[in-house]
């Protein structure tokens, strides 16, 4: 799995994703890491242990 | 097909597929069951890894969930400008890497993101209910395809088993097999979209895991068979240069008359019952997933915003209707970039949710599991 996740970036590789894909991915990778940076001063206002329970709050013990 | 050097090459793709996807299938088997909330992958790897991973595992996972809404509208656009020929009227108002944009089917394409929109704003029952019958019509027309196929198949038709006619980036057999794995991914990642629902499984959630490999395992299984199937109907260096939609078109070719007229509109509607379950389900998927990631702060808030009454994540369901809608005017030339960028994504998150298994194990090995995977850690691996 890893060595095909690698070869989709390798440009001689048959697996070869493109280089609009390419630059799709890496633009949408961008914009998840610019909202995960814009929503830090959300999570600094939340607990550690607050922002868990919300992601397996309906988990049953 | 015309990418790996023909239909065997394709279909042992497929099957090697079922190598890779399998473990990565066991995984979620293992994992789902073991922590039962929406999210999937993002929260495995938040519980995992912690919020980096998180962000990481559960952002590349929508991407790929997100990109495939404009992938659906447009072949959506495009049978539909199959089944009414007169959508396509006129001159195209632009072309775009190579696919030319018509102002119908921009129209039609956008009519139908909107009601899909609709169904989903109203609630999840609503949505389940056109998808039900979607898949039966869908399934029919699988049905008829294969045994029509069936009919015409010579083994003949399959020779050369390997040749690399569209000057691909491979020059044997094992390189065309692995070029299937550009795309497959694209095409197997429906099963991502059940653990984002497991937390309204009714039954058993052990039973949601089995689902996941059955799942995969069905699907790489009914894609090798179509494409041996039909690449057997007819020469298939001529098959892969019959123009789209190729499946309809090659039953039009190899069936004269009315017979061969009534197979075409029946695939094309059965390729358009399924464009529409895939889309619809990835409409159900992408905002719930999104909602996920905003309700552990790891996106904006604003983005886990509910409707009070029905509960739909509201603002991921504009989002997915804007990502809908755009389909139409980017046209068919997108296609290929769309499918590899949403297979290097599902590849991302899959990659990470292997790891999240190997590090809970150590991490939390007093976590309840209701299933563990035969093969363990090294399986994973």
């Amino acid at each position: 799995m890893l060595v095909i996740w690698v070869m989709f970036f390798i440009p001689t590789s048959p697996c070869y994703m493109g280089n609009l894909a390419l630059v799709l991915y890496l633009i949408w990778m961008a914009v998840g890491l610019v909202l995960f940076l814009v929503s830090a001063g959300e999570r600094r206002a939340v607990s550690k242990e607050q922002r868990a329970a919300s992601m397996f709050s309906t988990m049953a013990d | 097909m015309a990418n790996s050097g023909g239909p065997i090459p394709a279909a042992v793709g497929y099957l090697m597929v079922i190598i890779i996807m399998v473990p990565v299938a066991l995984c979620y088997c293992e994992l789902t069951p073991m922590l039962p909330v929406a999210g999937g992958g993002a929260a495995f790897a938040y519980r995992a890894f912690g919020e980096v991973a998180s962000i990481v595992s559960g952002w590349a996972c929508f991407g790929a969930f997100a990109f495939m809404l404009p992938w659906e509208a447009i072949y959506v656009t495009d049978i539909l400008t199959m089944l009414i020929p007169g959508i396509k009227s006129g001159a195209p108002l632009y072309s775009l890497n190579g696919g030319d944009i018509y102002l119908g089917g921009i129209i039609i394409g956008v009519v139908v993101a909107a009601i899909i929109t609709f169904m989903n704003i109203k609630g999840a029952a609503s949505a389940a209910g056109f998808q039900k019958l979607m898949v039966v019509i869908l399934l029919a027309a699988a049905v008829i395809a294969i045994v029509c196929g069936l009919l015409k198949f010579d083994m003949g038709n399959l020779q050369p088993v390997y040749e690399n006619i569209n000057n691909a980036n491979h020059k044997s057999m094992l390189g065309g097999v692995l070029a299937i794995m550009t795309s497959a991914p694209f095409f197997m990642c429906g099963f991502e979209t059940i653990p984002q629902a497991v937390e309204d499984a009714d039954g058993d959630v052990k039973d949601v895991g089995k689902a996941v490999v059955m799942a995969v395992t069905v699907a790489a299984i009914f894609y090798a068979i179509v494409l041996f199937i039909l690449g057997g109907a007819m020469p298939w260096q001529q098959f892969v240069g019959v123009e789209t939609p190729a499946v309809s078109n090659l039953f039009r070719s190899v069936y004269e008359g009315t017979m061969g007229q009534v197979l075409y509109v029946v695939i094309l509607i059965g390729t358009l019952a399924g464009l529409l379950t895939t889309w619809n389900g990835f409409f159900v998927a992408a905002p719930r997933l999104l909602m996920c990631l905003a309700r552990a702060n790891l996106v904006p808030k604003a983005l886990a915003k509910q409707n009070p009454k029905t509960g739909v994540p509201t603002n991921g369901v504009i989002l997915c209707c804007v990502l809908s809608m755009v389909g139409p005017f980017l046209g068919i030339g997108l296609i290929d970039p769309l499918t590899s960028f949403s297979g290097t994504a599902c590849l991302t998150s899959w990659g990470l949710t292997c790891f999240c298994l190997i590090r809970l194990r150590k991490t939390e090995p007093d976590l309840k599991r209701p299933y563990r995977i035969i093969g363990g850690t090294p399986e994973a691996w």
